[in-house]
């Protein structure tokens, strides 16, 4: 018997969806424009403008926002890296055992839902302003999402796998990086994409309440004083950062689900 | 399922965990190991609250709160399930726009909050501007994947009986969606009432997030901690009768 | 060489699933287990496999005590198994790549044995774009790659239609012939038992026992026409008999909660 494959998606049309998706970005940055150039548009600065303003400001002769660029995301990466740490463990540690598991799901479920910027008066007690506590909401908000995502993945972990990884005696090493992790790897990458966008979000928000740098400071500050220009130019870099690596993480994401 | 049954019951180490942190709290603040201007004692949190809730001091934030949270969410809702159908049925536009709706979902539209500021002024415009964007989107993600996931079988069932579009559609197809959609509104509920405190907090004349920062700036802790205490109240409520409603709609239907 | 199973007894709640079964396996041969629904086949072909542990009794082979899976004996599982994460030439590669096999003598061997199975061509296919038959014969492919001298196959074909159980039947005896292999399989279907094997095990329902051995004696090359022997029909009738009994006694029997 002749073996016989499923053949996929016919290739010839597979540009339109990727460039209908890029006509729309083109499409919102052309009525930006054009809202720019409006009656309204003393209070927005043009895509252009924007750009130029963000770009010399990190790497022109006086760069502005740089300096609060790398506040905020280096508080982000902190906080992200943290909560990778933490959330990693416990959500195998909870995917794995089903009584803590029993324990915890929902207090992480009911805590996950709280405005945890509200808290963030406790831990400007705590850590005072400056780095610290940024990283705090960094942290707070990315954990969160990972610990659910990668507890899900870990519980869901196929046990026929298991058996298939045991039935050619492999080492638990080997069935960690072999079976374990392949087969959570798709709950991750949700977790960590989620995690990476709230860190993002953690940092900024805490930022327009109480810092001393920052973009969030530095969008509060520029909008006190009607500076439209580098207001929106901090806007589109945070804007920019947290689509990219959004989209990055989408991409791997929508990979990972094409193999599953 | 565990080969051997551990004694104690999980809801029980549960609420000793929980109880057990409040009783932490309580310990480190009466006994001054922590003071006054960093933590108050969690049952101080309740007396002070339940004296600004008998006062009448929380109602017109409570009001306020709940309008836009509510106000946004409803827009979200109508709005998200249209749109949601829409990239169903047009399939193709769907995924054109997918990468963009997904990378907002998570993005911090905060940030646009300063900007809104400037052209709608202070008060609820722009929160409710925010939080219905932040709102809509889980909603038409859910929706588009509840109508994609009918089994093809359901379609045919209603070809067979010769349903009209309309039929199919009110009949088979939104009932078959519903688990999703039910899904949908409820995470953009939680994310309403998430992002309009949120926004609240940062800046704005009235509402339960705005109390928080009010009480901060005054060094009043007392309060600060009693509204963040009933703006935790209401989040965890929220999500617990959300996440009920869910699992009994599934019951229903298995 | 011998083959002897003894007396294995016993699931993990306190239930006798099998009670004795005292075998000779001998090398090169194709012997078939059926049985009613619940009497433990699976079960006891996993605590053969090394991978659930008997609570009373031993399985002993080449005078070894089995209590983990043995380097010798291949599996195939009956749930579909092959890993959505690696293509098919990395799922065959599986058990040599846990053992250490480097990498140019892995695909060497490996392309071999999918050629054997008849996926040529399909080498870095993922599981997902194949239909149940090819993945079944990517199982088959990977538990051969190490060539183990027994292999143990539980109602491997219980997912496919009749028709291209039929026809994968055909494919195992000649890829059966190919290798020597001595092969122990497990299946709920009297035709299939028949027209596979040398041998026949019926067990009793729960707790179970060897209720009857029937030697297949229809000669070999097996083909389609096999079923259409009057040889075939005598000995599905008999065995339908000797089992119409038990499934009836397991029938009116509550079924047994076994906890995977």
């Amino acid at each position: 018997m002749r073996a016989v494959g499923i053949q996929s998606v016919a290739p010839e049309r597979q540009w339109v969806v990727p460039a209908g998706t890029v006509l729309v970005g083109v499409v919102a940055v052309v009525l930006w424009a054009m809202l720019a150039v409006s009656p309204a548009g003393f209070v927005v600065a043009s895509p252009l403008r924007a750009v130029q303003i963000m770009i010399a400001g990190v790497v022109g002769p006086d760069p502005v926002i740089l300096p609060h660029a790398v506040s905020t995301f280096s508080a982000a990466f902190i906080g992200f890296g943290l909560a990778i740490a933490v959330g990693l463990t416990w959500g195998i540690f909870l995917g794995v055992s089903w009584y803590w598991r029993a324990v915890w799901e929902p207090i992480i479920l009911s805590t996950y839902s709280i405005p945890k910027i509200i808290l963030f008066p406790i831990f400007l007690f705590v850590f005072g302003i400056g780095l610290w506590a940024q990283v705090s909401m960094a942290f707070i908000h990315a954990v969160f999402p990972i610990i659910v995502n990668v507890m899900t993945g870990v519980k869901e972990v196929n046990t026929t796998y298991v058996k298939v990884g045991r039935s050619f005696r492999a080492n638990p090493w080997q069935m960690v990086t072999k079976v374990y992790f392949p087969s959570i790897a798709l709950s991750l990458v949700v977790g960590l994409r989620m995690g990476f966008s709230f860190a993002i979000l953690g940092v900024v928000l805490s930022e327009l309440f109480a810092s001393r740098e920052g973009l969030g400071r530095l969008i509060m500050r520029r909008y006190a004083v009607l500076d439209i220009n580098t207001m929106f130019a901090a806007i589109l870099l945070l804007f920019v950062v947290a689509f990219a690596g959004n989209l990055l993480f989408w991409l791997l994401e929508k990979r990972l689900r094409g193999t599953r | 399922m565990p080969e051997s049954y551990p004694k104690i019951r999980p809801q029980w180490v549960q609420w000793s965990i929980i109880v057990g942190f409040v009783a932490i709290l309580e310990v480190l603040s009466r006994g001054g190991i922590v003071k006054r201007t960093i933590l108050v004692s969690p049952s101080e949190m309740f007396a002070t609250l339940g004296g600004l809730i008998v006062a009448n001091d929380v109602t017109p934030h409570f009001i306020r709160t709940m309008v836009e949270t509510f106000a946004s969410f409803a827009m979200a809702g109508a709005l998200g399930i249209a749109i949601g159908i829409f990239f169903w049925k047009f399939a193709r536009i769907g995924k054109m726009f997918e990468p963009y709706i997904v990378s907002v979902y998570a993005m911090p539209l905060v940030m646009f909050y300063p900007l809104l500021l400037i052209f709608l002024g202070l008060g609820s415009p722009p929160i409710i501007f925010i939080t219905t964007i932040s709102s809509i989107i889980p909603i038409i993600l859910n929706t588009t994947i509840g109508f994609r996931e009918i089994r093809e079988v359901m379609h045919k069932v209603a070809s067979s009986n010769r349903c009209t579009p309309w039929q199919t559609f009110s009949k088979v197809l939104f009932p078959a969606a519903t688990p999703y959609i039910f899904t949908g509104l409820k995470l953009g509920f939680i994310y309403a009432l998430i992002v309009t405190i949120g926004m609240e907090f940062i800046l704005t004349d009235l509402g339960l997030g705005f109390q928080v920062h009010q009480f901060y700036d005054f060094f009043n802790t007392s309060s600060m901690y009693a509204y963040i205490l009933l703006n935790l109240i209401i989040a965890i409520s929220a999500n617990v009768l959300l996440f009920r409603g869910e699992g009994a709609m599934r019951k229903e239907r298995t | 060489m011998t083959y002897a199973m003894r007396s294995p007894s016993g699931t993990v709640v306190e239930l006798e699933a099998v009670r004795e079964i005292t075998h000779d396996l001998r090398m090169g041969e194709f012997v078939t287990i059926i049985g009613p629904s619940g009497c433990g086949k699976s079960t006891l072909l996993e605590i053969v496999a090394g991978l659930r542990k008997a609570s009373r009794g031993d399985v002993y082979i080449w005078d070894q005590r089995i209590t983990d899976p043995h380097p010798s004996i291949g599996m195939v599982f009956q749930e579909e198994s092959t890993f959505p994460w690696r293509t098919v030439m990395e799922n065959v590669e599986f058990g040599l790549e846990v053992r250490g096999v480097p990498k140019k003598e892995r695909q060497k061997t490996c392309q071999r044995i999918i050629e054997i199975v008849g996926l040529h061509g399909f080498e870095h296919s993922h599981p997902n774009a194949l239909s149940g038959g090819m993945k079944q014969r990517v199982a088959i492919a990977r538990a051969l790659a190490t060539d183990p001298e027994i292999l143990l196959m539980d109602e491997p074909f219980g997912a496919l239609d009749q028709q291209t159980r039929l026809f994968i039947g055909q494919e195992l005896l000649r890829i059966w012939e190919a290798t020597g292999k001595t092969i122990l399989f497990v299946t709920h279907d009297i035709n299939e038992a028949v027209y596979l094997s040398d041998r026949v095990l019926v067990m009793s329902h729960r707790p179970s026992v060897v209720k009857a051995v029937v030697e297949v004696d229809i000669p070999r090359p097996r083909d389609t026409t096999t079923i259409t022997l009057e040889r075939f029909h005598e000995l599905t009738s008999a065995l339908w008999e000797i089992l119409r009994e038990e499934s009836e006694k397991a029938l009116a029997m509550p079924r047994a909660k076994v906890p995977s």
